[in-house]
């Protein structure tokens, strides 16, 4: 502040007296040349204009409008609520939750529809599924390599609880297996190391692992010595490769490392026989998921004979191709929007029945 | 600078300048008291001008400006850059003379 407020106060008692006296001053003088005094006074106040805001314009030489403005009308907002302490109560919930939810449902909403998925032209990654069954890596395989739609299909298992360790006392951790195509398909480069080479679909070769970046990170205090490193997973010992670009979650939230699916090279059975796999497929550019599907239920005729066994002809021939993350959000788009449009309206009622 | 310069000539309070710069002026110069005052406060503040609670010679309590030393210097100052600025306009409005 510039001037303490004593001095301050003493200021403007002054310049109260003194305007008073000029008014007093220009009255008598008024009277004098013959006028009454009442009308003297009127006529006196009339010529000065209005004292208050002369005050008030006089006074703003010593202060620091803007701030002592908004401190007043601080003050005068305290005074309203201490005065009535449950209307203040309410609108200070109400205004509380209102924002509180208006952030949460904000970053849902951010989150999902704003910055949706962490990956390259992600509006080119399409779940291929049928109903709610697994694929056996053999036929993810067909799938790719006849379909002219994707550039790549990839699959990917459950997230599976594994005992993971290094040294020591064995953690649980949660993996996934993913076909090694699955940095392609993604379109993603490991923050370290390399992605799964090809080779290391082939059972034998398959003993590598990739960490996710926040198990790196927290197990491994981001060193980036842990490349071929071994850890044993549920017993097996496998060579840490790579780790995952930091914000991917794949294929799970919680997931901390993937290991390759692998084929045995020779059996025909293997490829067939585990229905365990979830598919993902990157469309090329220009080709739309419905033109995609249309496609793959073309094919299910000409790949089902594929299988080593007869398989019945219904199976999988309804595939449905949707994009990654329509098949995330589904049809909660319009009510994620309406849900944001509450805590607005929300926020506004305090205003409102403070107008009224 | 109306101000600064009546009060150098002699000290004052408010409604006697008002009342001295209107005659001084024959009247053509009425200072509105909604100037005068924001402005007297704004020359105390700049340390121009001094005032105290006297009694007049009509015998009322009133709060009399005097010109601090601060407030010469920079009545002077003003006079002169005024001057300077008047010069600039008469010549400018006068007759072009022949080349």
């Amino acid at each position: 502040m510039k001037w303490p407020f004593v001095l301050r106060s003493r200021i403007y008692d002054d310049l109260t007296a003194e305007i008073q006296q000029h008014l007093e001053e220009r009255t008598d003088a008024l009277v004098d040349s013959g006028m009454a005094r009442t009308e003297a006074e009127r006529q006196a106040r009339r010529e000065f204009g209005n004292v208050t805001l002369l005050e008030e314009r006089s006074r703003e030489a010593w202060q620091l409008p803007k701030i002592e403005l908004t401190l007043a009308d601080v003050r005068y907002a305290v005074r309203q609520l201490r005065k009535s302490p449950g209307f203040a109560l309410a609108a200070i919930l109400t205004l509380g939750l209102g924002i509180g939810a208006n952030t949460a449902i904000f970053t849902l909403i951010d989150s999902i529809m704003l910055r949706p998925l962490p990956f390259p032209h992600q509006e080119r990654l399409a779940r291929v599924a049928v109903d709610a069954s697994p694929f056996p890596k053999g036929w993810i395989r067909e799938l790719e390599s006849h379909s002219q739609s994707f550039s790549s299909i990839s699959g990917y298992g459950p997230n599976a609880e594994a005992n993971v360790s290094r040294t020591g006392t064995p953690e649980r951790v949660f993996g996934a297996k993913v076909t090694v195509n699955i940095f392609d398909t993604l379109s993603i480069h490991p923050a370290l190391g390399n992605s799964f080479s090809s080779e290391n679909g082939v059972a034998g070769q398959d003993l590598v692992v990739v960490l996710s970046y926040g198990y790196w990170r927290d197990h491994f205090a981001g060193d980036p010595r842990v490349l071929g490193e071994s850890i044993r997973i549920d017993g097996i010992s496998r060579r840490i490769i790579g780790v995952m670009p930091a914000g991917v979650h794949f294929p799970y939230s919680d997931t901390q490392f993937v290991i390759p699916v692998a084929f045995k090279g020779g059996d025909p059975i293997d490829p067939w026989k585990d229905f365990d796999l979830w598919s993902l497929g990157r469309l090329k550019n220009g080709i739309q998921p419905a033109a995609a599907q249309a496609e793959l239920r073309r094919l299910h005729p000409l790949l089902l004979p594929l299988f080593p066994w007869r398989m019945p002809d219904i199976w999988a021939a309804n595939v449905t191709v949707v994009p990654l993350l329509a098949s995330i959000v589904g049809d909660i788009r319009p009510k994620l929007l309406l849900l944001l449009a509450l805590p607005v309206l929300f926020c506004l009622s305090p205003a409102q029945t403070w107008r009224t | 600078m109306m101000i600064l310069q009546s009060l150098r000539r002699q000290p004052m309070h408010g409604y006697a300048l008002v009342q001295h710069i209107k005659v001084q002026s024959q009247d053509l110069l009425q200072v509105e008291e909604g100037s005068l005052y924001p402005a007297l406060q704004r020359m105390l503040r700049d340390g121009l001008l001094k005032a105290e609670w006297e009694i007049s010679a009509a015998n009322r309590r009133v709060r009399t400006y005097r010109i601090t030393p601060a407030g010469v210097k920079h009545l002077e100052r003003e006079v002169s850059s005024y001057e300077r600025m008047l010069q600039g306009i008469s010549l400018v409005l006068s007759p072009a003379k022949p080349a």
